[in-house]
């Protein structure tokens, strides 16, 4: 009787962060190959209900990685993306798609920025990648350092968004923000965004469970 | 056992989330026709319901904003093809859908950049919801039957009107209006995400 109530926990959360983030699973639009079943994996997961513990981690690059570095905006394509990821197995990273046009994006972005700095010290890797022309480089640093954001930084080689541009990222809805959390062996696990209704603490309790694995 | 139950009653929830109808729409496919909206105010102050086009051949519906850079790109080219087809039949619907705005706003707007075509609010945002409209702007053209003939993008170049190479929302007007299936019937939609009001 002791384990019913704590397993109901695990199971709000789970419905938390399944309904509401989208659950991976279903869709395809892996960066990583998706693990063989989600299924598999929750239902061999822990299901003590304890709080994910520890949520410092053993790596330190995650703090080196975040704010006050004044390391330029790189150029990515999808391949170059999916390498930076994959060269960060063992942590978890985080990949903001936005734009400096896009209104929502940046009103969005000082949440992503909290969540690296309430991380700091973890496994937790943020990055972003904007959607946008070379000609906004400007205006992208100058946005990046205001908001003390993650380095590295990254604009689309592609160009300004579009249906292209889209696809190579694999965000299916064509729309901004959308952002992607990758576990700790690359693969991804949560969208947020990509054309459904989120929230910040969505991800905040997404990047609390994958931490813990 | 019970703990397996449960775990995969949310993952069948999970799954059902997951099922896609269009290829870029996770509510509607080419085909189907949404009930679309009964009660929505207008800035001409009226009340407005699709079932009021009984004389329109195709109904353009954008749903759009004041403020996405992309949806604003998309004006003129919008007023154009109002005008350009209206006179065969066409329809253009513009919804806006973005948490936080007015229809005062919208007023000003309309009156400034002299909309020559209805110009709704969907405050609840249900209207938008039933048809899985995403970002600001997506278009879905309804056929003489009020399916959905066409949706997606405007075209293929928000940035640069010159640049355009497919003019998917024309094409598959002047096909609908000539009383066949576009050819494209899908596209990839480009834009703002819309400001949901909650989850």
């Amino acid at each position: 009787m002791t384990v019913l109530p704590r397993f109901l926990g695990d199971v709000l959360l789970l419905v938390a962060l399944l309904v509401a983030a989208g659950c991976e699973a279903s869709r395809n639009d892996n960066v990583a190959e998706q693990p063989q079943s989600l299924e598999r994996e929750i239902l061999s997961g822990d299901d003590s209900g304890a709080d994910p513990e520890p949520l410092i981690g053993t790596g330190t690059r995650a703090s080196s990685e975040l704010n006050g570095s004044k390391q330029a905006v790189q150029s990515v394509d999808a391949e170059g993306l999916q390498e930076f990821i994959a060269e960060r197995q063992g942590q978890v990273v985080l990949v903001d798609f936005w734009a400096t046009w896009c209104g929502v994006c940046r009103e969005g972005f000082p949440e992503v920025v909290k969540l690296g700095q309430k991380y700091a010290g973890t496994d937790l890797v943020i990055t972003s990648v904007a959607l946008d022309d070379a000609e906004a480089l400007p205006e992208i640093e100058r946005f990046l350092t205001e908001q003390l954001a993650p380095r590295p930084a990254f604009i689309s080689s592609y160009g300004v968004a579009d249906a292209e541009s889209m696809d190579a990222f694999q965000l299916l809805s064509g729309t901004i923000p959308t952002l992607k959390l990758f576990d700790r062996r690359g693969m991804l696990r949560f969208t947020f965004g990509d054309g459904q209704p989120f929230t910040h603490e969505e991800i905040d309790l997404a990047v609390r469970q994958l931490l813990s694995e | 056992m019970l703990r397996r139950l449960l775990l995969a009653f949310v993952l069948s929830l999970t799954v059902f989330q997951g099922i896609e109808a269009g290829k870029y729409n996770r509510v509607v496919d080419i085909g189907d026709k949404p009930q679309g909206w009964k009660q929505l105010p207008g800035t001409d102050g009226k009340e407005h319901a699709l079932a009021d086009l009984t004389d329109a051949k195709a109904v353009a519906v954008i749903f759009t904003c004041n403020d996405c850079p992309v949806a604003i790109a998309y004006q003129d080219r919008i007023k154009q093809l109002a005008k350009d087809y209206g006179d065969q039949g066409l329809q253009v619907i513009a919804i806006n859908v973005n948490k936080g705005e007015s229809i005062f706003g919208m007023k000003l707007r309309a009156k400034a950049e002299d909309f020559q075509f209805p110009y709704l609010y969907d405050e609840s945002q249900e209207t938008a919801k039933s048809y899985g409209a995403v970002c600001t702007p997506h278009v879905f053209l309804l056929d003489g039957k009020r399916a959905i003939a066409y949706m997606g993008a405007f075209d293929d170049n928000w940035q640069k009107p010159a640049a355009v190479s497919k003019k998917y929302l024309e094409d598959a007007v002047i096909a609908v209006l000539d009383g066949k299936s576009p050819e494209v019937a899908e596209s990839k939609q480009v834009g703002c995400a819309i400001r949901w009001n909650s989850k």
